[in-house]
């Protein structure tokens, strides 16, 4: 009878494993069927290397490789991206607020 | 390589969480390790955020002071650069837009944070002068 640890080993190693970086389509393909290992590489391009770093991991990377996709595709639109209109305030995020207060008092 | 700020009198800067302010001496910081750190002259208020390449930095700066890549305030940035290319012609600002996108995406908040610098010095040069 073979023993089918080292394989299951090897198998989790390359799972975590980097790998060579791979296209933002097929990342976000990869991703989105749960075939992607936590140590993905995404090359966006000029050196530039996305990886799951964050805190939500593979979410995460997920949601900003989808947000550039989409800028990506807004900035090859053309002229008509005029019609969005105005963009809301800026909100303030809850951690971020007492730290300007801060810097507002201190200047 | 540490680095090493030059601090004015009674300049103020963040450093990953904390306000801090030099005394009444000019005064030098050397960090010796990575930080988040940014200082009052690149701090921006909500109520100067008044454009689309303002609200951008704006968006990305706070980002870069939470340390958070992701969640809701990735959100934000993209769409507050999702207004900002909607705001520009074709051409090399939209192009410049995405790298900062695409620095983002990489987790490298302060590069973009530079990026959105240069975009505010190009459209905004008085704007430059007195938020960031």
């Amino acid at each position: 009878m073979s023993d089918a640890r080292p394989e299951r080993r090897r198998l989790a190693e390359s799972l975590s494993e980097p790998g060579d970086p791979i296209s933002l389509d097929d990342a976000i393909a990869r991703i989105e069927t749960g075939k992607a290992s936590p140590g993905v590489q995404v090359d966006l391009g000029e050196g530039r290397i996305a990886r799951a770093d964050g805190a939500d991991g593979l979410a995460g990377l997920l949601q900003r490789l989808k947000g550039h996709r989409m800028l990506t595709a807004l900035a090859a639109g053309g002229e008509g991206l005029r019609a969005l209109g105005p963009a809301p305030q800026p909100a303030v995020a809850p951690e971020i607020k007492p730290l300007l207060d801060a810097v507002r008092q201190a200047r | 390589m540490p680095l090493k700020l030059s601090l004015k009198p009674g300049e103020t800067f963040i450093l990953n969480g904390a306000v801090v302010r030099n005394g009444e001496r000019r005064g030098v910081l050397l960090l010796e390790n990575r930080a988040r750190i940014l200082r009052e002259k690149d701090i921006m208020m909500p109520e100067q955020a008044e454009t689309p390449v303002t609200r951008a930095y704006f968006a990305v700066m706070q980002m870069y002071l939470s340390g958070e890549t992701d969640g809701c305030w990735y959100d934000h940035a993209a769409l507050a650069l999702a207004d900002l290319i909607a705001s520009q012609p074709p051409g090399q600002t939209r192009d410049d837009v995405l790298a900062i996108s695409a620095d983002i995406a990489c987790g490298d908040l302060y590069k973009a944070l530079g990026g959105c610098r240069s975009l505010i010095r190009m459209l905004e040069p008085a704007a430059f002068k007195e938020a960031v």
